[in-house]
């Protein structure tokens, strides 16, 4: 699999005691301390006028971060827009981690806590990645590889549901759900 | 090999649009290596609608201090960082959108940008944070789907826009909207077009006293008119010419009571290139066609205009475009049905009191679908396409208030469009309406934003929208438009009430604010610009709506218009009503007034830039070099790839766009077929020993010549190599002959054929 376009999204935990607009001064923050390692931090641009948008987006030059409220679920997504180095794995490994420490530096920052054991993919490029089961049958060994890697000895289940229109996504389901801190030490 | 959009798409592209972006996709590695002067690939990218963002400069202001972006030093045009992520302007003519074209628009948002389509005071859309390096795929994908981006921005005829409401309207004289296509793709990369010192808009309105495209505030308008002319009734417009907003509002002056309709594209070529030869190149303040038609007087402007209509050299091209007018046809997909009584979902009544508007054909409604600030998430986008699909029958449009309109849906099934819009959260109401406020990008992502459009837009949005049941009828039609500066972007000229983003320094600190200009006409085709009151606090502003639309409500007179109610109570006492909001309390006392809406930064304005929408002022022999060095490049590739044929024709019309470039400066109207240019070249440049170097005699002249008269046709990596070597040699030669020529002009800039 060649494209380097992956998305992740770790979803918040119930409703938070959070106001989108909130999230804005959080992310200029970030900006004044460049708060993510690897990735230059440039602007923010917030939507939260828009139903089911990208909500607060940070956005760096290499990846966008943002506090996506698709179908209502409030998360945060990191979507990788600037080729990563290494093959497909690599890459996957740097987006689950990119996102990761952003889920982290949100819990720290905020009241808002990280659904662990619920996680999606998404590969942002109909091109190289369309959404059929060819694309999963290539990428399902790097997947499985990283779930087995964030939730040893823990039963997880991977959804694929190809759809003409729709970005390829693939949901990860764990019945563990180990802290955001002990999945970042599995990456490292 | 990875397959890229170029091989996925081949076929798809119109051969000329394919052929643009490829050498673009050449431009970009060009720039890369430093082979394209920064100036010349910027104005390259602003003609493809690639703009600069405000960050972009490499600097931003944190809230607390500057920080340098580290990008790499190499800048992709003036003080706009290579790697910084950009704004995609896209061009819809008249808004038509179909739904492929809107499903597009959507995946380009997700893949490429921020998963945002946002839709801008003119129709376009525009992507944010798109990198250079995507724009080339970006733009195959668009022109697969028949939309192109060329001219987008730059010094160009932009988007031509047009009533959405055209072809369905009640009062409107015709239909403008096959006028306003052909207008658009006619003028599209015209030669005539090509050397404008600042950006030409046209709009189309089907009648005189709506608002319709605002006909008054462009360089170019048509107003539907009939004559009748030896017993039948003609076609025609009302043409004005010379309107503008920015800085300095020109209302538009009246060119022609009634244009023919046959003569609409050559007297709009013929205005083109008055406006190319007259225009300031120079000072871009004062570029515009407005500035040309003050100069020399509407009377002077229109004897220039049409002594150029006589003179200039025929370009039948126009037939093509005029002879499709009476083929364009919209067409129904479904039967139009009335209400008939259906039981209606709670919220309907109140959605379609706004955002429905009944058709001229029975039984059909045109649904507004009402984008907060011009914004749609990507899956908003694919699923009103299917609604397009499924109720308008694909007819849908942009519009200038920055909504989306589906035409012809028949008006039982409105009901279930309503259901299904609010299912995706368009199901908003108050389109047209005090709350549906607008507003330009300003200091979100604009280089010229000084203070937050979008921030005061959505916060007036919100508090408007609160109340808007109980709003008095008087107040609820008042439109609000917010500019994040001068240059009028958000059209708060014509607005009820207007807004544009300046600044105060109050004690040290540089506090936002906005001028507010009141009694501003959207109807008439922005019949009368607004008035400025003077500067109040950003964080004041929403109270001082409260306040003017308090006073109107109390003070108005019978049925009498803000507009007139503005005029009656007069400048005086508008000011001392605005005045009440000017103090800004002390820093100490309440820090709010010294962050703007929507950006809880300290407020400052050292991370602007240099603005982009002037474009580059670049001459036409700039552009033709790169052009001839951009094929150099192209055959270059193409010897690489052992496409040694190819790579001959290449570099061979490599050597005529640089001999053509050189002979326009004489003949601008050079014809470009290769004897013609080989032998105007030979005549004007080598005979007179102008192309002439010391050293080599007419050695580079003659690698031209050779290849013309006598080409090798073995085809040998050797022969073709040695080809591709002399293009380059003949174009560097060109340039040196350009530069020769001009010192002996003795002119600053680049000749431009006007000034020969």
């Amino acid at each position: 699999m060649e494209t380097h376009k992956i998305i992740v999204k770790f979803f918040a935990e119930t409703a938070p005691a959070i106001r989108g607009e909130q999230f804005v001064p959080i992310f200029h923050s970030w900006i004044q301390q460049q708060a993510i390692p690897d990735h230059l931090l440039i602007d923010v641009a917030d939507y939260q006028h828009v139903t089911g948008g990208p909500g607060t987006v940070l956005v760096a030059h290499e990846a966008n971060f943002s506090t996506d409220r698709e179908d209502g679920k409030l998360g945060l997504m990191y979507a990788r827009k600037q080729p990563a180095t290494g093959d497909f794995f690599q890459r996957l490994h740097q987006a689950f981690r990119a996102c990761l420490h952003g889920c982290a530096r949100l819990e720290s920052d905020t009241q808002l806590r990280f659904k662990t054991s619920e996680a999606i993919v998404r590969l942002n490029d109909r091109l190289l990645a369309p959404n059929n089961p060819e694309t999963y049958s290539s990428i399902e060994p790097h997947l499985r590889k990283l779930v087995n890697q964030l939730y040893p000895n823990a039963d997880t289940l991977l959804e694929h549901h190809p759809h003409p229109l729709r970005l390829f996504e693939v949901h990860i389901k764990s019945s563990a759900a180990p802290p955001l801190s002990t999945l970042l030490q599995r990456l490292d | 090999m990875i397959i890229t959009w170029k091989d996925k798409l081949t076929g798809t592209i119109p051969d000329v649009l394919a052929k643009e972006i490829d050498a673009f996709e050449s431009q970009i590695a060009l720039r890369k290596l430093g082979k394209i002067e920064e100036k010349v690939f910027a104005e390259t990218r602003l003609r493809r609608g690639a703009y600069g963002q405000r960050y972009d400069n490499g600097h931003r202001h944190d809230g607390q201090k500057t920080q340098d972006l580290p990008y790499p030093s190499l800048t992709k045009g003036p003080d706009t960082m290579w790697d910084a992520p950009g704004m995609q302007r896209i061009k819809i003519p008249f808004g038509g959108l179909t739904p492929q074209q809107m499903i597009v628009l959507a995946e380009l948002a997700e893949e490429y940008s921020d998963g945002i389509c946002h839709v801008t005071t003119r129709q376009d859309f525009q992507l944010h944070f798109v990198h250079i390096e995507d724009t080339p795929s970006l733009f195959r994908r668009l022109a697969a789907a028949g939309i192109t981006t060329r001219e987008a921005c730059g010094n160009s005829v932009r988007n031509v826009t047009a009533c959405p409401l055209a072809g369905v309207c009640h009062t409107e004289t015709f239909d403008v909207t096959p006028y306003a296509k052909a207008c658009a793709y006619y003028l599209l990369g015209h030669p005539d077009t090509q050397d404008f010192g600042r950006k030409f808009k046209i709009a189309f309105s089907g009648c005189k006293q709506e608002a319709c495209a605002l006909v008054s505030m462009h360089d170019l308008g048509g107003i539907a008119a009939k004559r009748t002319i030896d017993g039948k009734e003609k076609r025609g417009f009302e043409l004005y010419v010379g309107g503008g907003l920015g800085a300095v509002p020109h209302q538009a002056k009246l060119f022609d009571e009634f244009l023919p309709e046959e003569e609409l594209l050559p007297m709009a070529r013929a205005i083109g290139r008055v406006f190319a030869r007259l225009g300031e190149k120079k000072n871009r303040n004062k570029a515009r066609l407005k500035f040309v038609v003050q100069k020399l007087g509407i009377e002077e402007f229109k004897r220039v205009v049409l002594e150029e209509h006589r003179t200039m050299p025929d370009d039948p091209s126009w037939r093509k475009y005029f002879d499709e007018i009476p083929r364009y046809e919209e067409k129904p997909a479904f039967i139009g049905v009335p209400l008939n009584g259906l039981r209606k979902p709670e919220g309907f009544d109140e959605w379609a009191a706004t955002n429905i508007y009944p058709q001229r054909q029975s039984g059909f409604v045109v649904a507004t679908v009402t984008l907060p600030l011009g914004d749609a998430t990507s899956d908003q986008m694919r699923q009103l396409a299917d609604l397009t699909h499924r109720y308008a029958g694909d007819h849908a449009r942009t519009t200038v208030e920055q909504n989306i309109v589906l035409r012809w849906v028949p008006h039982n099934k409105a009901v279930d469009l309503y259901r299904e819009l609010k299912e995706i959260g368009l199901a908003q109401g108050g389109a047209g309406t005090i709350v549906d406020v607008t507003a330009c990008p300003g200091t979100d992502t604009c280089k010229l934003g000084i203070a937050s459009s979008r921030g005061l837009a959505g916060e007036l949005r919100n508090r408007l929208a609160e109340k808007s049941v109980n709003l008095d009828d008087a107040i609820k039609h008042l439109r609000i438009k917010v500019s994040g500066c001068f240059n009028s972007c958000g059209q708060h000229h014509v607005a009820d009430i207007g807004f544009y983003g300046n600044s105060r320094n109050i004690n040290g600190y540089t506090v936002p604010h906005f001028q507010v200009m009141l009694g501003g006409k959207w109807e008439d085709n922005a019949g009368s610009y607004a008035l400025a009151m003077g500067s109040v606090p950003s964080k004041k502003i929403p109270d001082l709506v409260n306040r003017l639309t308090d006073r109107y409500v109390g003070e108005r007179q019978g049925e009498e218009s803000f507009q007139a109610y503005c005029g009656r109570i007069g400048k005086k006492a508008l000011k001392e009503i605005v005045d009440e909001f000017t103090p800004v309390p002390p820093h100490n006392i309440d820090p709010s007034f010294y962050s703007d809406w929507g950006d809880p930064r300290e407020f400052t304005i050292g991370d602007m830039g240099v603005g982009e929408c002037a474009g580059e002022v670049v001459s036409l022999a700039q552009f033709g070099f790169t052009a001839a060095e951009t094929e150099a490049f192209e055959a270059q590739l193409l010897l690489d790839n052992g496409q040694f044929r190819e790579a001959d024709e290449k570099a061979y019309s490599a050597m005529l766009k640089g001999a053509h470039t050189l002979v326009q400066l004489q003949w601008l109207d050079a014809p470009t077929d290769p004897n013609t240019i080989v032998n105007e070249f030979r005549t004007r440049f080598v005979e007179t020993k102008l192309f002439w170097d010391t050293y080599h005699a007419n050695q580079f002249a003659n690698y031209l010549f050779t290849r013309h008269e006598a080409p090798d046709t073995r085809y040998t990596q050797d022969t073709v190599h040695k080809l591709v070597e002399e293009a380059n040699l003949f174009i560097d030669a060109a340039h040196k002959c350009h530069a020769k020529y001009q010192a002996s002009l003795n002119v600053l800039k680049p000749a431009t054929a006007s000034a020969i």
